[in-house]
């Protein structure tokens, strides 16, 4: 390279980066600077306040919705887990070709509102109430394509040898898969379940489609008050939010990483 | 084979199939039969108070072929498509400065990648909101430094729905793209520098061919979602912009036209359906270049 | 080995190069003449990778001027060089049958599509893989890839061709043939070639010349004979062939060696009396003697039979030493036998701190 060279690709190099990321942070930025505020100004700074975050916590609607999300995310996830991972390990054993897997994968990829309505039709199909059912019926059913994915991806660089040998032991297969397979391939169920969780967590458009009155998810209340404009008790409870996952995200990766990314020895 | 190994495979695969049954009976009950519902809605008759009754009928379909309706199908596939574009083009340019940077240097930028992501969407949505406001961080230093007497109207337009459409998706098209890039022998650069390959002709003929499957997933998990999204056209564009995601959300909730939604919902999927062909063409093609 | 003309082809001059904080070539001086097979020989970290990817023009130089043809590379980016480059892993366009490949230089280059299409079917011709001319290279042998990866760097009609290991990741028979194949090529076409390798043996076999680099410096530059013969230090010796090394102290025309006694007749060139050196000796230097008849004797360790010689491992005061016999000896381990040396090979380097001592001086 010349230096001429060196010079301005650095430059762009650099523009672009920093363009990027300022475009992908400042709206962010702008949330969780504000939640700080002690006005209730939108943009106005008045002094820092931690009273935004109080009146978020004491916030009825804001807490009950939020304990609503937490119980169908954890539910969900729950069933994700299992299903996920049972049906990762059957397309695994039956055929290791990629139309199986494409399919099993599928319910990822139709788009969310495609199947709130979907949902809504079959449970006026069958006359179930709405609600908490519905919702959870909606995010299992994408997170264990989700928890699969993860699960198929581990399955893959497993070492064979391993079960072999405990064959070769004497161990029944059920007692080769509790004690040899299933911790292999723990880490990735936690990360598929982690990921999973968190998308239930901020999912607004199925629990759009299928929530009822008793059972607004976070994001519906938030999106309900949002409508309304702007008020400050949001800027607070989505930082708060934003921290918890970032916190849970980080500790997952470290902790599940290096084993979800060890190769074959 | 040995016959004792093939009796394991046998084995394996009885197993597996026996696996299969719950995931596959619980996906089939909540995934399929909800997308064959939506197919099969489409040929019916709306309700009296909602739902869908008997008879059978093309009447959705029909309605469909209206200009109102052709227009909005046509406005959000042209949005869609913009979003779509402005993201390979802003993905490309940020994976290629992406290059060379160490590899801390590049896990840091993934996770600036992923904070929004973790940011609840509808939260995003609602700082674009603060942001493009009248008195937003935009306008106000505008005003201030009397370089304009109005505050721009820079909310409730279709330009500024486009650019938080790009905003949300724009890690959905980085992350395939800088996972494609990583697989790219890098001598391959190197040779087709030396070759006399300057800049673009190196990204035309080697970056972007071998990295096309990467950016394919990359549309296919921009385009519909952008198309279907009716939080943005609503909270940003404040009800002018009506993409097909706010009139199924209207038919289904408010107009309780479940047929017609239905329909809708159907054109989305026939779209979905025919990306991923071309993404599995274009994959097809490419099978065997992976290192 | 012809010279064209006077000046040098390529000439590097003071060059240092840096990565990041390290510096990775401190004051490299080569001139590489037109016509010449030059090899840059040196273990993985010396710098010589980085000295390829200098010339080829990936890397800015930190210090010192690269020109070619009298002109300098400084301000010439890579793209523009005219200096072909031949990858270890041949770097073919995996997306790109065999003939896009060996077009895709040309059309960088401006040249036309009709002159293209010309030049291309010219070179698959003469590398005999016009049959090929539509498959990607996924589809072709490791042998049809080299061809490729060579025409495509030659086509372009560079004025000199670097190449980045060339035999190292061939197999013993391949490797034969593509050293050939490089010969002929070199005395068909008169290129400059400049070849970059870890292995001495690929150097010596190849190259007029040979620059051994070490640590980001020049060891050494010289032919092979030269390199072989008269070392100019102990790391050369070591490098290039097998060698024992000897230390001692000159003294009237020759080197006293504690335990060998005096070893006369060396080649006194440039040493004083006093000065500690080592006696560079190959296997061909050193014979097997009765035990009896020898001041400097040793154990038998093993033998190795190589098909028309036999090299012997002796374990001696001084090290191991390896002796070039006609036969198999009928030696048992660790019997012993005396060594001498014969009357050539009196070639001197300057001690280091590796060389071991048994006996202070």
């Amino acid at each position: 390279m010349t230096r001429r060279e060196t010079v301005t690709w650095g430059l762009l190099r650099g523009t672009t980066l920093t363009l990027v990321c300022v475009f992908l942070l400042a709206p962010v930025a702008v949330v969780a600077v504000m939640s700080l505020n002690s006005g209730d100004s939108v943009l106005r700074w008045e002094g820092l306040s931690l009273q935004w975050y109080a009146a978020a916590l004491s916030s009825q609607p804001l807490m009950s919705s939020l304990f609503m999300s937490l119980a169908v995310a954890a539910t969900a996830t729950a069933i994700a887990g299992v299903l996920g991972t049972m049906l990762a390990i059957g397309v695994h054993r039956v055929a290791r070709g990629p139309l199986l897997r494409a399919l099993a994968l599928l319910p990822a990829f139709v788009p969310d509102i495609v199947l709130g309505i979907g949902t809504l039709s079959l449970f006026a199909l069958f006359a179930w109430k709405i609600g908490f059912t519905s919702v959870v019926v909606a995010h299992a059913a994408f997170e264990i394509a989700i928890v699969a994915a993860f699960v198929l991806a581990r399955l893959g660089g497993l070492d064979p040898a391993l079960e072999e040998a405990s064959a070769n032991l004497g161990a029944t297969r059920l007692r080769t898969f509790r004690r040899i397979v299933l911790p292999q391939l723990m880490p990735s169920i936690l990360a598929g379940c982690a990921l999973g969780f968190s998308l239930s967590l901020d999912e607004f458009i199925i629990a759009f489609f299928t929530t009822a009155a008793g059972s607004q998810t976070l994001p519906i209340q938030v999106y309900s008050m949002v409508r309304f404009g702007v008020s400050p008790e949001i800027n607070a409870l989505a930082t708060m939010l934003l921290v918890v996952t970032i916190v849970i995200i980080l500790a997952v990766q470290r902790a599940l990483l290096p084993l979800i990314l060890r190769r074959k020895p | 084979m040995s016959s004792s190994a093939a009796a394991g495979a046998t084995r394996a695969r009885r197993s597996g199939l026996l696996t299969l049954i719950s995931p596959a009976g619980y996906l089939g009950l909540f995934v399929a039969v909800p997308l064959l519902l939506v197919l099969v809605s489409a040929f019916l008759t709306r309700g009296r108070v909602g739902g869908v009754r008997l008879p059978i009928s093309v009447d959705s379909f029909v309605l469909l072929a209206e200009p109102v309706y052709l227009g909005i199908l046509l406005t959000s596939l042209a949005t869609s498509l913009t979003v779509t574009l402005v993201c390979v083009v802003v993905a490309y340019a940020f994976v290629a400065a992406m290059r060379g940077m160490s590899p801390r240097g590049r896990a840091g930028l993934l996770v600036v990648l992923m904070v929004p992501f973790w940011t609840s969407f509808l939260i995003r949505a609602y700082a674009w909101m603060l942001l493009l406001g009248e008195h937003g961080p935009v306008n106000a230093p505008l005003l201030s430094l009397g370089v304009i007497e109005q505050p721009l109207t820079l909310l409730y337009t279709p330009a500024s729905v486009t650019v938080v459409l790009v905003y949300v998706y724009l890690p959905m098209m980085i992350l395939p793209i800088a996972a494609a890039a990583e697989s790219v022998d890098p001598t391959l650069r190197d040779a087709a520098r030396n070759l006399g390959a300057g800049a673009w002709r190196r990204f035309r003929t080697i970056d972007l061919p071998l990295t096309l499957p990467g950016c394919l997933t990359g549309c296919v998990l921009v385009l519909v979602p952008s198309m279907s999204n009716f939080v943005v056209p609503d909270l940003i564009g404040g009800g002018k912009t009506v993409l097909i995601g706010n009139v199924i959300q209207d038919e289904f909730l408010v107009s309780r036209n479940w047929p017609f939604g239905s329909v809708l919902a159907l054109t989305l999927i026939a779209l979905l359906v025919g990306v991923l062909v071309v993404q599995a063409a274009v994959s097809r093609r490419f099978e065997g270049h992976a290192r | 080995m012809t010279v064209h003309s006077p000046s040098p082809l390529l000439s590097v001059q003071g060059v240092d190069a840096h990565y990041g904080s390290v510096q990775a070539l401190h004051g490299i001086d080569i001139d590489i003449r037109e016509g010449e097979s030059f090899a840059i020989l040196g273990p993985s970290g010396s710098g010589k990778s980085t000295l390829l990817r200098l010339i080829a023009g990936f890397e800015p130089v930190s210090a010192g001027t690269v020109t070619l043809d009298g002109r300098d590379l400084a301000a010439v980016p890579a793209h523009r060089r005219p200096i072909g480059l031949m990858f270890q892993s041949y770097a073919l366009f995996p997306h790109m049958s065999a003939s896009a490949n060996i077009a895709y230089g040309l059309r960088a280059e401006g040249v036309s599509r009709a002159e293209t299409r010309r030049r291309t079917a010219e070179a698959l011709e003469t590398i005999g893989l016009a049959s090929v001319a539509d498959r990607r290279p996924a589809r072709l042998s490791g042998g049809q890839r080299q061809r490729i990866a060579l025409a495509r760097a030659l086509v372009k009609r560079p004025r000199m061709l670097l190449l980045d290991e060339p035999l190292s990741a061939l197999d013993r028979r391949v490797r034969a043939d593509m050293q050939a194949e490089l010969k002929r090529l070199q005395h068909e076409t008169g290129m400059t070639f400049v070849i970059v390798t870890h292995d001495q043996e690929e150097a010596m076999v190849l190259a007029d010349r040979i620059a051994l680099l070490r640590d980001g410096a020049i060891e050494q530059i010289g032919t092979p004979t030269q390199m072989y013969e008269r070392p100019a230090t102990a790391y050369v010796a070591r490098f290039i062939g097998t060698s024992t090394l000897v230390p001692g102290v000159v003294r009237d025309n020759g080197l006293e060696v504690p335990g060998i006694g005096l070893v006369g007749h060396v080649d006194r060139n440039g040493w004083a009396d006093g000065d500690r050196a080592a006696l560079v000796l190959r296997p061909e230097h050193v014979e097997l003697v009765p035990a009896d008849t020898a001041a400097w004797r040793g154990r038998f360790v093993s033998a190795s039979y190589l098909g028309g010689h036999v090299d012997a491992l002796i374990e001696t005061p001084h090290g191991e030493v390896t002796v070039r016999v006609p036969r198999l000896p009928e030696l048992g381990w660790g019997e012993e036998i005396g060594l001498r040396i014969t009357s050539s090979g009196r070639h001197l380097v300057p001690a280091d701190d590796e060389i071991r001592t048994s006996h202070a001086a």
